[in-house]
């Protein structure tokens, strides 16, 4: 018996230490790949080599098919690589990027939002440096103006990093509003300026008490009527050339004041400062959200799904109310001239010059209007030169399209004339087709007038230096708490004007910052 | 003579303590080889890991790896006791922890006292399963839970005041004080049950005639409960407040982060939202390892005072 005793342990006390020298084992894939071989001419074909792509989008892309689609197949075959995507839920993109990030152990091809945190990562000798690559293609040359390859090009002159073509997008942040509560309570007529917008809304919530006519999710959406007292959206503004934080701007009284009488009067959501975004959308779907902001010329697509559901809900972009004193250049979003999307190369990458075949394939203006438009005879057929557009097929490949198009932007133009055709052949009743043909007229007119008068974003280029990002690194969310808790009555307005003072004076380095550059880039 | 006479005496104690040691590790050798795997773990997962310590004091970048990247001293540790945000961050975080210690730690205390005064054992059974349930429930869940029971739009809490007091809603979680005591209690209800375990256990270890000594001797349950109970679980007291002790500086990350909001970020902001700020939206490494080392530092020094402290008052300690 007790020699039993003494095999079992044995034998139990082995399989522990082995599961336990296994346990941190990982299993890559073998990166073969590059091997030769002849065909019957003699000629030597190189096999196809493997590489990991690390690929973002804002879409919910759950259950798409990315490793078997004719635009990873482009890709491959332009390359002569075989693609593994790894294609991140918009929730899981941050987290899974900087993992992937703190591991040192990036996949060949990384694609992100957001041009500073890769290009930190390009300076540390993380990234392939470009800049002989672009030098040898024309296809990636012209992807860029000089001056824009120049805007990307990092503290050791070196570009690490490229960003997306937005100049065939202009999809700028416009007021969306719900027409069809509109017309319930408000005689269809478009309010035209701030007072309108609380008449429209009172009305609505007399109509319906358990409506919000106005929400957010915290400071996130809430600058729907911050952007017409000219202090939405950035912390930092430029006002004749003199940068200042949002908290010394001539009008943020007047918006907090605003603000409070909306919180007051039960206009805006009680627990606006406290929802996450999923309260948001609950708003937005149930409780009769009358305003947000999105952009202009795609937002005509949120009326497709209550269409599908019979329901009366209708989203159609509107002037963006201007207050009193308020130049409406800064009121209205800016256009971009380069935009959020990045590319960038693995520095330890086997295959650095199949790597920047797919990059440069991704480039390709030929397959922006391949993922716009689909395939010949698939999402679209020819007739008479024009695009005649299959709806059901379009619809159903959209959202995987729309993935690749990352360095061009989801929303070309291309791409929106494709995906409306698409949106609007799926519709049989003729009146909601006029109708909808109309909104995105409308959408487009706004977008496009608005944001000719913003002009461009003039710190479109600015990078803030890490050591300024570190010592700022809670800026962002003491900011929201004065904010919010100004516009919830949980301060009074004594006490925000010692925050904002405070917060201006402890955060002023960022400010100085900004100064210089803009004084230095003008 | 003498001499020779204690060698000969040291030398037969030795050989009989190697004699002891041989028969005893012959006797136990399975036991040893059970243990090896866990020991091994320990050393493998714990203690060679300690060596990436050296990162706090450089500047280290995932690309270059740890012996490539170059050394910063101590600036790190510089930065962060320099900094305003750490302070606030770290009074924050002592201040939830002190308050948890005080009414968190009786608690489990006070649970495991009165099961032991439940005589029905299907009872006793019962709202022990049900004490130790919470502890499963992923934070995540809890925090839906907490904030949906406490929304003003509706939420039970509200509901009741309303019907009984008719109050106006109270938004419980954007006031920076009832913040505080949310997150205790519901740290409180998450743990309770699970953390009566060791009491209940060190309760069932007490010598029944002993509870029969003081019935003979007229104590009453409370008498019994004070002179009997809580001493014969005082080592379990006094291990489990040292170690608590030792986390002062420490707070979970989960239960903070998916309660807080802008709102009560003057209190609700600690050190491990700050140092995940930090380490993973900014992806400064070497600062939250010096962080989190300058935190390991601290609770040692927390764990061997509480422990001498122990030792000097009740002349019992760990170690």
């Amino acid at each position: 018996m007790k020699k039993n005793i003494k095999v079992i342990s044995l034998v139990i006390s082995c399989v522990f230490l082995f599961s336990l020298l296994v346990a941190g084992c990982t299993n890559r894939d073998a990166k073969n790949g590059g091997a030769s071989s002849q065909d019957g001419t003699g000629q030597i074909i190189e096999s196809p080599v493997n590489l990991e792509m690390f690929l973002v989008t804002t879409l919910q892309v759950r259950d798409l098919e990315f490793q078997n689609n004719p635009y990873t197949k482009y890709l491959n075959d332009y390359a002569n690589v075989k693609l593994k995507l790894t294609v991140p839920l918009p929730a899981e993109r941050e987290t899974q990027f900087n993992l992937i990030l703190s591991s040192g152990n990036l996949p060949d091809i990384i694609t992100q939002y957001g041009y500073e945190q890769l290009n930190a990562v390009g300076t540390d000798g993380g990234l392939l440096a470009l800049d002989p690559y672009i030098n040898k293609s024309q296809i990636m040359k012209d992807f860029h103006t000089t001056e824009l390859w120049e805007k990307q090009k990092n503290e050791n002159q070196n570009i690490y990093v490229i960003r997306s073509n937005i100049k065939e997008t202009i999809n700028p942040i416009v007021l969306i509003a719900r027409m069809d509560l509109l017309e319930d309570v408000y005689g269809g007529k478009t309010p035209s300026n701030l007072d309108e917008w609380v008449e429209a809304a009172t009305a609505l919530k007399n109509k319906y008490p358990e409506s919000t006519p106005f929400s957010s999710f915290g400071i996130n959406y809430l600058d729907f009527f911050m952007r017409s007292f000219g202090v939405g959206g950035s912390q930092y503004k430029n006002i004749n050339g003199k940068i200042i934080h949002v908290f010394e701007h001539p009008k943020m009284i007047d918006c907090i004041n605003f603000y409070r009488m909306l919180y007051d009067e039960g206009l805006l959501d009680s627990t606006f400062a406290t929802n996450d975004v999923q309260d948001w959308i609950d708003r937005y779907d149930n409780r009769k959200l009358l305003v947000y902001t999105g952009g202009g010329t795609s937002s005509w697509s949120q009326n497709t799904v209550p269409i599908e559901q019979g329901k009366p809900d209708w989203f159609e972009a509107v002037p963006y109310p201007v207050a009193d004193g308020v130049d409406p250049a800064q009121v209205y979003d800016f256009l971009g001239r380069l935009g959020g999307g990045c590319i960038a190369i693995n520095a330890q990458t086997k295959y650095p010059d199949n790597a920047t075949k797919v990059v440069e394939a991704m480039l390709n203006r030929e397959f922006m209007v391949f993922t716009a438009w689909g395939e010949d005879g698939v999402e679209y057929a020819m007739s008479d030169g024009k695009r005649i557009v299959n709806p059901q097929a379009a619809n159903n490949s959209y959202l995987l399209r729309a993935v690749y198009r990352h360095m061009w932007d989801s929303h070309t133009l291309d791409a929106l004339d494709a995906f409306f055709l698409a949106g609007i052949g799926a519709i049989e009743d003729e009146e909601t087709r006029s109708k909808l043909a109309k909104t995105q007229a409308a959408n487009k007119e706004i977008a496009l007038r608005e944001s000719k008068i913003a002009g461009y974003d003039p710190f479109e280029f600015y990078i803030m230096p890490s050591d300024v990002s570190l010592r700022s690194a809670s800026e962002r969310e003491e900011y929201a708490s004065i904010i919010l808790s100004i516009i919830s009555n949980r301060i009074t307005m004594e006490e925000y004007e010692i925050q904002a003072k405070a917060h201006v004076e402890k955060y002023s380095f960022v400010k100085e910052n900004m100064q210089t550059w803009y004084d230095n880039n003008k | 003579m003498e001499k020779t006479l204690n060698s000969f005496i040291e030398g037969d104690k030795i050989s009989k303590r190697k004699t002891r040691l041989s028969i005893n590790l012959k006797k136990a050798l399975p036991f040893y080889w059970l243990l090896l795997p866990s020991l091994l773990s320990l050393i493998v997962f714990n203690y060679f890991p300690m060596y990436g310590i050296i990162i706090a004091f450089k500047n280290f970048s995932p690309f270059r790896g740890i012996m490539q990247s170059p050394w910063a001293g101590f600036a790190h540790f510089k930065f962060f006791l320099t900094s305003n945000d750490f302070w606030r961050v770290m009074f924050n975080t002592i201040r939830i922890n002190i308050l948890a210690l005080i009414f968190g730690f009786p608690a489990p205390i006070i649970l495991a006292l009165l099961l032991n005064e439940v005589f029905n054992k299907r009872f006793k059974k019962a709202v022990q399963t049900i004490s130790y349930l919470p502890y499963f429930v992923s934070w995540v869940v809890v925090a839906g839970l907490v904030r949906s029971v406490l929304s003003p739009d509706g939420g039970l809490v509200n509901l009741i005041l309303y019907n009984i007091f008719k109050t106006q809603p109270i938004h419980f979680l954007a006031e920076p004080n009832p913040f505080i005591a949310i997150v205790i209690i519901s740290d409180i209800w998450k743990g309770v049950g699970i953390s009566s375990i060791y009491y209940i256990a060190a309760i069932s270890n007490i010598n029944p005639l002993m509870y029969e000594s003081a019935i003979i001797d007229g104590a009453n349950r409370w008498k019994q409960t004070w002179y009997i109970t809580l001493p014969g679980i005082k080592t379990m007291i006094t291990i489990l407040l040292v170690l608590n002790i030792g986390n002062i500086v420490t707070i979970g990350f989960e239960k903070i982060f998916l309660l807080y909001n802008p709102l009560v970020y003057s209190v609700g902001d600690v050190i491990s939202t700050y140092t995940y700020r930090l380490g993973l939206e900014q992806q400064q490494f070497s600062l939250t390892t010096a962080i989190g080392l300058s935190q390991s530092v601290v609770n040692f020094i927390m764990v061997f005072s509480a422990n001498t402290i122990v030792k000097r008052i009740s002349k019992w300690s760990m170690w």
